[in-house]
């Protein structure tokens, strides 16, 4: 058998996954978001969908607020990793226990931590019930809205429970790359701590995390699960609304939420292609 | 000017059961250039970074002109760095990494222009402004970072292994920059090597250490003639020893008595240590000794013989042009003279 047959066999698994589920099932979608739907006698195609979702009120609600979610997921996993980080290189008493603590939550499915937010930070969980009992509150309603939530709050919750750590083990990596000598030349030559790290540590950490960024804010802007299960009825995320509609008995609902997922798919794409060629400029640079 | 004392220094690194630097003094003169020699893992780069409170003292006293700097940060001890792989901030232009210091202590961008411009005409790389660390050749970079540190004037300059990381065409001008820029600024300046020659060339006194200690401090030419130990006089290419019994102004050994000069060693045992150029090929008639040539390598400027003496190997460096009498394998005939025998006490 040639080398190349035997490549191609090998691969061919994977391959055939990647086509009929990711190329077809894209397809699929995208020939529904034209309005080909054979099945309920659909055979012209346009562009109807797509209009109707760019002038929908109702979208660009979900837009920002996936946006919104998306952005200060991202920003503040990359801030408490750094600091995390920064931390956990530091040697102190119990170092062991607090590194396997901060690593737990990354084998944990988002699915469990939505679930276990929902349970602790509902005005119906754990804390309010707590706060209630402790006189702290007169009555659980009182109890901060954490979930289910116009800011998307619980649902930023669990993606910082489970990204910070997987962030800060790249940012520890990189550190331990670094190693301390940048550090130590900086504080000789004159800088403080503070100057150390935004003149020479940060500088030499962002190349390092920037492309992990794109990967967190592209997975957390196509993510369903966390906002369906933690988010308000309305506005939605994207995810969530296209699958709202996806749902409606109205089967002429169904281009817009296909429309919306190839939105999505095609979003992410272009964050896939940035972060592709951002990997090239480091690696390529080192 | 800075004159610097190490005090009883000991450094401990968290986890380790031994002490990497052990109850090291040392007086080091403002404006000296002093070297810590030694293999390494001696404990001359913890030195180093403990003067420059990069690191702490577990015990000890750093003194800068007398004044205890132990608690002052780093940022504030005014003793910079430079370090054997340069660590250029390869994210910054070959003018802000110069001009980083500077920055540091918010001088105004253009005094730092000014200031930048001169140390790249001091390090000989005009023009080099906007390049960036990996546009430039090992040595430039080199030059980039001695620029960095002494663009704050600092006190004290720290160098590690300077010269290690370039090739010898190189480190031969960077050498002569390191001190031509000493002696202009006049800065007291420590640096670390590993390489004797290097030390000699370039230091005004040598500290070599062995294990985290202090083993011999003093001149080159200390070092070369007047060695503490065995293992000094071996660090600096010399194992040519030879065991005895002194008495008074002689030396009884295996091939013969040997006349000294007067020295402070006692009566007893000793070695006796000659470097290779100081002994005489042929019989003078005082101090003589016949020994097999076991070797005989011709070197260009001189010839070097590898010679059997008692039951230690030594070596012996002679005019390049030699004749019959010292072939391989013959029975010849060496001296030495009495004002080169250095005695060290067993």
């Amino acid at each position: 058998m040639s080398k190349r047959l035997t490549i191609t066999l090998l691969l061919s698994p994977a391959i055939l996954i990647i086509v009929t589920l990711f190329i077809g099932g894209f397809l699929f979608g995208l020939f529904q978001s034209f309005g080909y739907m054979p099945i309920i006698g659909q055979h012209d195609m346009s562009l109807d969908a797509y209009r109707n979702m760019f002038t929908d009120t109702k979208f660009f609600g979900s837009l920002f607020l996936t946006l919104w979610i998306s952005l200060a997921a991202t920003i503040l996993t990359i801030i408490f990793a750094i600091i995390t980080a920064l931390a956990m290189r530091q040697t102190f008493k119990g170092r062991r226990i607090i590194n396997f603590l901060y690593q737990f939550p990354i084998t944990i499915p988002h699915l469990v931590i939505a679930v276990g937010a929902m349970l602790l930070f509902s005005q119906s969980g754990m804390f309010a019930r707590i706060f209630y009992a402790l006189g702290i509150i007169s009555d659980q309603s009182q109890f901060p809205i954490l979930v289910y939530d116009n800011l998307g709050i619980g649902i930023i919750y669990v993606y910082l429970w489970k990204q910070i750590p997987f962030m800060g083990l790249i940012v520890i990596s990189i550190l331990q790359s670094v190693g301390n000598d940048y550090e130590e030349l900086a504080r000789s030559l004159g800088a403080n701590r503070w100057q150390t790290f935004r003149y020479v540590l940060l500088p030499l950490i962002v190349p390092g995390i920037l492309p992990i960024s794109i990967i967190c804010f592209a997975y957390t802007f196509g993510s369903f699960e966390v906002p369906y299960l933690l988010g308000k009825p309305f506005p939605a995320v994207l995810s969530v609304l296209a699958y709202r509609l996806f749902e409606d008995v109205d089967l002429n609902a169904r281009p817009e939420a296909m429309a919306m997922a190839v939105f999505i798919a095609v979003f992410i794409s272009i964050l896939v292609i940035f972060y592709k060629k951002l990997i090239k400029r480091i690696t390529g640079r080192t | 000017m800075t004159d610097v004392k190490l005090r009883n220094l000991e450094k401990v690194y968290d986890g380790a059961s031994e002490p990497s630097v052990k109850n090291l003094s040392l007086d080091i003169n403002a404006g000296e250039l002093v070297a810590l020699l030694g293999p390494s893992g001696c404990g001359k780069t913890t030195t180093l970074k403990m003067v420059g409170g990069l690191h702490d003292v577990t015990s000890g006293e750093v003194l800068f002109n007398g004044v205890r700097v132990n608690d002052i940060r780093p940022e504030k001890r005014e003793a910079v760095m430079v370090y054997q792989n340069y660590l250029l901030f390869p994210y910054m232009t070959i003018e802000d990494n110069i001009g980083f210091g500077l920055k540091m202590r918010h001088v105004d961008k253009k005094e730092i222009k000014k200031r930048v411009g001169e140390m790249l005409s001091l390090v000989r790389l005009e023009g080099f402004e906007t390049r960036k660390p990996a546009q430039l050749s090992g040595g430039q970079k080199q030059r980039i970072a001695l620029a960095r540190a002494l663009i704050i004037r600092p006190k004290i300059l720290l160098l590690d292994e300077p010269l290690s990381n370039l090739d010898a065409h190189l480190r031969d001008e960077m050498r002569e920059m390191i001190l031509k820029i000493h002696k202009s600024f006049g800065v007291t300046t420590i640096f670390v090597t590993h390489d004797q020659e290097e030390a000699v060339l370039l230091a005004d006194r040598i500290a070599l250490m062995f294990n985290g200690e202090l083993h011999q401090y003093g001149s080159p030419q200390e070092f070369y003639e007047k060695p503490v130990s065995k293992k000094v006089a071996a660090f600096f290419g010399n194992e040519n020893f030879l065991a005895g019994v002194k008495t008074g102004a002689t030396v009884k050994t295996e091939i013969g008595d040997f006349d000294v000069e007067k020295s402070d060693v006692p009566d007893g045992k000793v070695t006796i240590v000659i470097r290779p150029e100081s002994i005489v090929l042929g019989d003078t008639g005082h101090n003589s000794f016949q020994a097999p040539i076991n070797r005989r390598i011709y070197m260009g400027t001189y010839t070097r013989y590898d010679v059997r003496v008692g039951g230690n190997a030594w070596n012996v460096i002679g005019d390049p042009n030699y004749t019959e009498e010292y072939d391989e394998g013959r029975n010849a005939s060496f001296s030495l003279p009495k004002e080169k025998i250095w005695i060290l006490e067993e």
